[in-house]
């Protein structure tokens, strides 16, 4: 989060908060990471309740979005057989940069309760480049919850402006 | 124990189709299960279908069993008739060890015998003699193998993703 340097005026707050543009770009970016609805199996039940009105990720800025070309990040929940396995690689290719992809559930994580299942892939990440693990048969809507922040604390810690050394 | 409607049915079936008829068994709920010649097997389902007293119109279930160690697949068919309220089974047995086991399809006789055979002929790799458009239904149309053959094994990979966790 961005340091507010205390310059306050003696006789009351200016408003004013001050910070690099790097870390207030980031702010934005994490404030606002829309999602792309991608529920396969029971998990998507979970994913539902999350956006839902208990476990809100509205307040964190997550909303829901039915295409890709307007999501930052795509939640896996569920299941991912190889027949599903191409219109996943095409919806991913849809995103624009930067996108996330959060691994959510057993099924996602590693094939789950269905390891030795011929259909089943074996793991989200034999097709896309997993940011966020979250485990669980289904995670909870607070574990999902978590691993969205824990994604909104990587997007903190990246760096554009600065130049690589 | 078969009640006496079950066995009225297959005395019927039996006097009219008297060779084809192989063997008679009954499953856990005591619905009869007919073993059949796969000769007969349309003329059967057609009388089945159409007469008097049996009416048979809807066709729950097309399965297969794998008896690998028989050399046979048995395919099993499972009939309803909602006009008289009563079941059958239907079995027939097809050559295992052929390039490609077949029997005649009877998707004319009960439409829904459409994906019920697709399903069979990918999960089993038995061809259907007659369908219009067999294919695979469940499993990717450029998968190898047959799942739930006894002797089925995974493909190392499948469109360059391994079918491995590791």
């Amino acid at each position: 989060m961005p340091t507010i340097y205390n310059k306050l005026p003696a006789d009351g707050f200016s408003g004013a908060v001050f910070t690099t543009v790097d870390t207030a770009i980031n702010w934005f970016r994490l404030s606002s990471v829309w999602y792309l609805l991608f529920g396969l199996a029971c998990c998507a039940i979970e994913l539902m309740q999350t956006g839902g009105p208990r476990t809100d990720i509205d307040r964190i800025g997550s909303v829901f979005r039915a295409t890709p070309r307007q999501s930052d990040l795509i939640i896996v929940a569920g299941t991912l057989t190889y027949k599903m396995a191409s219109r996943l690689k095409l919806l991913y290719d849809q995103m624009a940069e930067p996108k996330y992809v959060i691994s959510m559930g057993s099924c996602a994580n590693c094939g789950g309760l269905f390891q030795r299942s011929y259909s089943v892939v074996k793991g989200v990440d034999k097709i896309l480049p997993v940011d966020v693990y979250v485990p669980g048969c289904p995670p909870r809507p607070e574990a999902l919850t978590a691993g969205i922040l824990k994604l909104q604390e990587k997007i903190q810690k990246e760096r554009f402006l600065v130049k690589k050394a | 124990m078969m009640d006496d409607r079950a066995k009225r049915l297959v005395m019927g079936l039996k006097a009219r189709f008297e060779d084809a008829v192989l063997s008679v068994s009954e499953d856990s709920r005591s619905v009869p299960a007919i073993k059949v010649l796969d000769l007969h097997k349309r003329d059967i389902m057609l009388f089945l279908r159409d007469t008097e007293g049996f009416e048979f119109d809807t066709l729950v279930l097309i399965s297969g069993v794998d008896l690998i160690d028989d050399d046979a697949i048995e395919i099993v068919y499972r009939i309803h008739s909602m006009v008289h309220r009563h079941h059958l089974v239907v079995k027939v047995e097809v050559k295992r060890s052929l390039r490609h086991p077949n029997v005649d399809s009877i998707h004319d006789i009960w439409p829904s015998a459409n994906w019920m055979e697709r399903e069979t002929y990918d999960m089993l790799g038995v061809d259907f003699i007659g369908h219009p458009d067999l294919r695979r239904l469940l499993l990717p149309l450029d998968w190898v193998g047959h799942p739930l053959r006894k002797d089925y094994e995974e493909q190392a990979e499948y469109r360059g993703i391994s079918t491995v966790r590791d």
